[in-house]
C-alpha cells in the first residue's frame, strides 16, 4: 500500500508527463497545419535575358508602383507620342506582374504591369554605348554585329548614363536632315534639357548630317551614328532592345 | 500500484503519443526535405503555371504569356516597327 506522500508525486509525475503529451501533439500538429494553410511565398525572378513586353489593351498599359493592385498607378498610352507601339523592357518578373523599366524621368524609373496586359518577346540584341571611347557596338545573341564610332553629348550636355531601351524606331521624312536617314528613340532623358526642338528632351541614336563630328563630344545628348550604320540599327534592332550607355 | 510501475507506463503512453502525432503530420516529417515546401522552395524562371491549387504558387502562378525561348533570327532578320515621323529628340 503507497503512502499519501507517494501517491501525491506520483500523481503530480503523471500529470506532468500527460502535460508534456498534449504539448508535443499540438505543437506537431499546429506546425504541421500552420505549414500546409500558409499562403506559399512568391518570389521576384531577376530576368537573365532581356524581354520586350508589348501592350495588348487599346487603352493602354497600366503600371502600378508595385505588384499589388492597391498600389499607386499610372497608365500609359498604347502608342508613343510618335505612333510607335507601347513596348517597355521587362527585368523581372513575381507572379502575375512584370517589372518594367519605364520611358520616363527621371531616367530609370521602373514600374510593375500585369502580364496579361502585355505580350512579351525575348531578345537577343544589346546595344552598348562607350562614352568615353565614342563607340556604339550592337551585341546579337553574345557575339558582336556591328561596331562603329560615335559622337557624344558635349560636356554641358551629356548623354546621360544608365540602362535604357528602344522606344521607338523612325523613318526621318528628311533623310538628308540633322537626324539622318533615320533615328532611334531611347527610353532615356536629358538630365539638362527638359525641351529641345519640341520634343521633351529625349535621347535618340540617329544619323546625322554633320558626319565629321562623328567620334567627338559635342551633341546635345543624343548619339549620332553614320548613316549607313543607323540605317543598319534601324532596320535590325526590335523594339525593346537594351541600350547600355556608361 | 507501484510508484515506479505508474511513471513506466506513462512514459509508454507518451512515447506511444509522440509516435503517433509525427505519424499522422508526414508533412513535417518531411518538411526538410519536399521540393515545394516551404523551407525548400523551387523557383520558377519560367512559368510556374499549376492554377489554384496547384503548382508552386497558388493562385498567382504567372499565367499570362512567358518570355519564349530565345529564337536567332539572326542579327539582321528581325522586323521592327519603323514610323516615318520627325524626330525630336534632342541632337
Amino acid at each position: 500500500m503507497s503512502t499519501p506522500v507517494r501517491t501525491t508525486a506520483a500523481a503530480l509525475a503523471r500529470a506532468l508527463l500527460v502535460a508534456l503529451v498534449l504539448l508535443a501533439t499540438l505543437l506537431f500538429t499546429g506546425l504541421g497545419t500552420a505549414a500546409h494553410a500558409a499562403k506559399p511565398r512568391v518570389h521576384t525572378v531577376e530576368l537573365t535575358t532581356p524581354v520586350a513586353a508589348r501592350a495588348t489593351v487599346p487603352e493602354g498599359v497600366t503600371v502600378w508602383s508595385a505588384p499589388r493592385a492597391t498600389a499607386s498607378s499610372v497608365t500609359l498610352p498604347a502608342t508613343t507620342s510618335f505612333g510607335t507601339p507601347r513596348v517597355l523592357l521587362a527585368t523581372a518578373t513575381r507572379g502575375t506582374w512584370l517589372r518594367v523599366l519605364l520611358p520616363t524621368r527621371p531616367n530609370g524609373s521602373t514600374g510593375w504591369v500585369r502580364a496579361r496586359d502585355v505580350i512579351t518577346r525575348a531578345i537577343a540584341d544589346e546595344v552598348r554605348v562607350d562614352l568615353a571611347a565614342h563607340t556604339l557596338t550592337w551585341w546579337h545573341a553574345g557575339s558582336v554585329a556591328l561596331e562603329s564610332p560615335v559622337a557624344v553629348g558635349a560636356p554641358e550636355t551629356p548623354t546621360p548614363a544608365g540602362t535604357f531601351f528602344v522606344t521607338d524606331l523612325l523613318q526621318n521624312a528628311d533623310p538628308a536632315g540633322a537626324y539622318g536617314p533615320f533615328a532611334l528613340g531611347l527610353s532615356a532623358h536629358s538630365d539638362t534639357l527638359s525641351e529641345f526642338a519640341g520634343g521633351d528632351g529625349q535621347i535618340g541614336v540617329h544619323g546625322t548630317d554633320t558626319p565629321w563630328s562623328i567620334g567627338q563630344s559635342v551633341s546635345h545628348g543624343c548619339v549620332r551614328v553614320p548613316n549607313d550604320v543607323v540605317e543598319r540599327l534601324a532596320h535590325g534592332l526590335p523594339l525593346g532592345t537594351r541600350v547600355v550607355i556608361g | 500500484m507501484k510508484l515506479s510501475t505508474r511513471i513506466t507506463r506513462t512514459f509508454a503512453i507518451a512515447t506511444i503519443a509522440v509516435s503517433g502525432s509525427i505519424a499522422v503530420a508526414p508533412h513535417l516529417a518531411g518538411a526538410a526535405q519536399g521540393p515545394g515546401d516551404i523551407t525548400n522552395p523551387t523557383h520558377c524562371t519560367h512559368g510556374c503555371d499549376g492554377g489554384n491549387g496547384g503548382g508552386l504558387q497558388g493562385p498567382d502562378d504567372f499565367t499570362a504569356p512567358t518570355p519564349p525561348p530565345v529564337v536567332d533570327p539572326g542579327p539582321e532578320a528581325q522586323d521592327p516597327t519603323i514610323v516615318v515621323a520627325q524626330p525630336t529628340f534632342t541632337g
